[in-house]
């Protein structure tokens, strides 16, 4: 299929649209299950929601008085390591979930950077999008994970798409192409810090396993911590999401420059609609 | 009152970021105007008088923000003598962007950096056809984003700040869309910008993955705590990633390489931006990250494995290959670019020297870091305004669509404009560092506190370095001033008051600084004791 | 069948990360660059879930990383801009290929 690909340019587009249709529906169909198994399964070992509501509370409690300066950093990595003991932590479909989503998610991150056109680098970005939604969901992330598809998916690759059609696949190379050995070297102490990272990183065990609060994770805690706590982060990324819809409709709106014979109306209007969607999906981003 | 103190703290914020609303929602209420015909006079007028309006009001929201931070900064001082509590209770109330004095400072800074950027910019636009209304707006979100940046507490606003000053500036760097130089510089240095906070999210991850807080004073609490399973190796590569996407964002050297095809692709305000505010505001947050969250004592900030031998090495790095490469460069923006890069290498050797201090009495720690933090605020005032300076002669030398950048179009200058080429003359001793400019002293008290702290291998790779770079710097004098123009072609100033009144103004103060240093200084370094008390 | 944690979450934003980093470093063109720093977010994101999910105090992980979202849509929005903007250039003046910048 990719050999002739100039010989089918025909039928490329709606192969590419029902393979997109296609990984999206597997990775909601995934999150979904997920969805629903982590509904099922109950939050803490003990059962019943207000029993682990009643468990929620003390812990709770204990955390914080634990994370008090004097001993938390110590304590909050030992609390890694060791684990709370509160018994077994993931339910088998939890692990079987899990590895499923990391595969998913390893082999669209693959895809994306071996893939030879643009455009299947962006469906492997929705795969990796879905999956990682799907996670947030086993981590009790629930308004992030919906977002994570809202956005992400629902805007950020709808755009990406959006331009790699426009631009005829993609023919943008990014310019001074870096020289190889720069690049080789540039490779090796990415996989080689990352490599210590992660053998750190695992060390870290199984995390603790005090079980959260019943309401953690939910929309309601989450909202309510990013309109009190987080009410001036919240306030300062209007102005980042302004900056952007300012900054792209002055990089990519018509091409009104140089001379003023050429600036006009006309001009501006065709690129008028390359600027305005990327505002409007900012808009959402929020 | 309370509501009074918050407003009151966050008065520089506001400021900025109504007059940036209120230019956006007046520029769209009035919307664009056709453009003028070629023989229309009336309606050229009209659209010339709009943008200078425009312009006008934007200096002078940026005026209005750095007069409320002076006055704010008297506040704090007057009440940090009558009542320690006043201030702190300011700042209580709006938790995460601190209005300390630091804060203050910088806050000046950034806004006389846009002022000085805004002045030179009319000319050269209008020249280049591409004075449009969203430019002065981005130069205010870019400078709303780099007080976010001076406030932050934690690394969530840090990075909010950080992605908003970026977002502005790749925008500022592509402003000129018809060229493609300007747009293959915006894009390589949007690629590499977002592959640096990329790398710094990460460690931002880690950093609160290990302490739990995103806090910048929690997580030096957490990681300074004197039990052995304090130091974390995730820690420190999480330390190390945050460090690395703060040295992209500053230009040191192993992560410079967007930062010459940036600053020439680059209309020239917008290159002086990024040399100016951009290393500002980066700066700044670097002081406080470091020094905040790898406070003293910290496993994370001394040898082996601490910012100070990281930052050590990318000083020396940057010192020797910014003002070597310099030597080589016969464009002017590419030469300014290797400047800005060596200066950033300067001023690391301030960072690390209050990473370094060694003493066994907490007060003196405490008034030797003060000393080396006042400094690099000091040498980042006197950088600003001679930077910015000798980027506004190059922006008011642009003419009819084309931009005098190689060395060959500055010759002569002296003769065409004497007004415009004293002022080169002193913006540009002041970078090479000669004595009655504030360069002199920038690089004379960061030397000094160098040697003072033991580090004099750093202080006379610095000494050398600048030696080196005084060929190139003078190569520039030598041009303005010792060669006649060879041919008719070559840069000719556009008559414009407001480019010539910020080159005046950054000349004067250049040289007031270098007359009355010990005052500025002392500002500063009073204020940096806020940034290391931070709780 | 093996028990999963903190650390296996871990290892994976690791290992999406480093292949962002990767295919930053490896592939030329401009949009699978922007795809790989995506990526690169994305891993990032998962890790502050991941970390907040095991210290369970606050929401403040899953809150940056909700942050992280936002941001990274604006980032694309303006690095697609520009690169259309580029696209448009390039074709106008016909040098595909060839670029201005001396690396």
């Amino acid at each position: 299929m990719m050999m002739n690909s100039h010989g089918c340019r025909r039928g490329a587009l709606p192969r590419l649209g029902l393979g997109l249709g296609l990984a999206a529906a597997c990775g909601l169909a995934w999150a979904g299950t997920v969805w629903a198994a982590e509904a099922e399964a109950p939050p803490a070992p003990g059962g019943l929601g207000a029993l682990a509501a009643a468990e929620g509370v003390p812990v709770v409690v204990t955390a914080t008085a634990s994370s008090s300066p004097a001993d938390s950093g110590a304590s909050l990595v030992e609390q890694y390591r060791e684990g709370g003991g509160v018994g077994r932590q993931s339910s088998r479909t939890h692990v079987v979930l899990f590895w499923f989503g990391a595969a998913a998610a390893l082999l669209g991150a693959i895809a994306v950077i071996v893939a030879r056109r643009p455009m299947r680098s962006a469906l492997g970005l929705l795969v990796v999008v879905l999956a990682t939604a799907g996670l947030y969901l086993l981590l009790r992330a629930e308004l992030l994970a919906a977002l994570q598809v809202l956005i992400y998916a629902g805007a950020v690759v709808v755009l990406l798409v959006f331009v790699i059609t426009f631009l005829d696949q993609g023919a943008v190379t990014a310019p001074g192409g870096r020289r190889l050995p720069v690049r080789v070297l540039a490779v090796a102490a990415i996989v080689y810090v990352l490599y210590l990272a992660a053998h750190e990183l695992f060390a870290m065990g199984l995390g603790s396993r005090i079980p959260p609060a019943a309401d953690f994770g939910s929309t309601a805690s989450v909202g309510h911590a990013l309109f009190t706590t987080f009410v001036i982060p919240f306030e300062a990324i209007s102005a980042l999401l302004l900056t952007a819809i300012v900054g792209a409709v002055a990089v990519a709106k018509g091409r009104a420059d140089g001379t003023p014979t050429t600036a006009g109306g006309a001009l501006s209007g065709a690129g008028e609609s390359k600027g305005t969607p990327a505002a409007g999906h900012d808009e959402g981003g929020e | 009152m309370r509501w009074f103190n918050s407003v009151t703290a966050l008065f520089p914020i506001l400021c900025v970021s109504g007059g940036a609303l209120l230019l956006m929602l007046f520029e769209a209420a009035i919307g664009r105007p056709a453009a003028p015909a070629p023989g229309d006079l009336e309606a050229l007028y009209r659209t010339r008088v709009r943008a200078a309006l425009r312009s006008a009001f934007a200096i002078g929201v940026l005026a209005l923000a750095a007069a409320g931070s002076a006055g704010l900064w008297l506040l704090a001082r007057r009440a940090g003598q009558l009542d320690p509590g006043f201030l702190s209770q300011i700042v209580s109330h709006t938790a995460g962007l601190g209005g300390d004095r630091f804060a203050l400072v910088v806050y000046a800074i950034l806004c006389a950096g846009g002022i000085l950027v805004l002045l030179q910019a009319g000319s050269y636009l209008r020249e280049l056809g591409i004075d449009r209304p969203e430019f002065p707006l981005l130069v205010l979100f870019a400078v709303l984003g780099g007080m976010f940046l001076a406030a932050a507490r934690d690394l969530l606003l840090m990075f909010i700040g950080l992605e908003t000053l970026s977002l502005g500036t790749y925008c500022l760097v592509a402003f000129q869309r018809s060229s493609l130089k300007s747009t293959e510089a915006a894009l390589k240095y949007f690629l590499l910008g977002s592959f640096a906070a990329a790398i710094l999210l990460f460690g931002m991850a880690l950093l609160y993955g290990v302490t739990g807080s995103l806090e910048l004073s929690r997580i030096g609490k957490v990681l300074s705590l004197a039990s052995p399973t304090a130091f974390e190796p995730v820690a420190a590569i999480g330390m190390a990633l945050v460090v690395v996407g703060l040295a992209f964002k500053v230009s040191a050297v192993p992560f410079h390489m967007w930062t010459p095809d940036a600053y020439e692709g680059a209309p020239t305000p917008t290159t002086a931006f990024m040399a100016v505010v951009v290393k500002t505001a980066a700066f700044a947050i670097m002081m406080r990250v470091l020094l905040v969250a790898f406070p003293l004592g910290s496993p994370l900030s001394s040898a082996p494995a601490g910012w100070v031998s990281l930052l050590t090495g990318f000083a020396l790095l940057t010192m020797v290959l910014g003002n070597f490469a310099g030597l080589m460069q016969d464009n002017v923006k590419r030469l300014l670019a290797y400047s800005s890069i060596a200066h950033a290498g300067y001023i690391l050797i301030g960072v690390i020297v209050a990473g370094a201090v060694r003493s066994a009495v907490p007060r003196e720690a405490e008034r030797l870091q003060a000393d080396a933090l006042g400094a690099v605020l000091f040498y980042l005032v006197a950088y600003t305004l001679a930077t910015a300076g000798a980027f506004a002669v190059l922006s008011i030398c642009a003419r009819d669509h084309r931009e005098s950048t190689k060395v060959v179009d500055l010759h002569g200058l002296a003769v065409r404009s004497p007004g415009l080429a004293a002022g080169f003359l002193v913006c540009v001793l002041s970078l090479v560092g000669i004595p009655p400019t504030a360069g002199f002293f920038g690089k004379l008290y960061l030397f000094k506190l160098a040697v003072q702290a033991g580090l004099w291998p750093l202080a006379l790779v610095g000494v050398l370095t600048s030696v080196a770079a005084a060929y190139y710097y003078l190569r520039l004098i030598v041009a303005v001033y010792m060669r006649p123009a060879e041919t008719e072609d070559v840069a000719v100033p556009a008559p414009t008051t407001r480019g010539r009144l910020g080159i005046a103004a950054a000349a004067l103060f250049v040289v007031a600084l270098g007359l009355l240093p010990a005052r500025v200084l002392s500002v500063a370094t009073q204020s940096v004791f806020d940034l290391l008390r931070m709780q | 069948m093996p028990d999963v944690g903190l650390n296996h979450y871990l290892l994976l934003g690791v290992m999406l990360f480093s292949l962002g980093a990767v295919g930053f470093v490896v592939r030329r063109n401009a949009l699978i660059s922007l795809m790989s720093i995506e990526l690169m977010l994305n891993a990032a994101n998962l890790v502050l879930v991941a970390f907040n999910r095991y210290h369970p105090v606050d929401h403040t992980g899953q809150i940056f990383a909700l942050f992280v979202v936002a941001i990274a849509a604006a980032e694309a929005a303006v690095g697609l801009a520009i690169i259309v903007s580029l696209y448009r250039l390039r074709r106008s003046v016909g040098t595909d290929d060839a670029d201005g910048m001396k690396g």
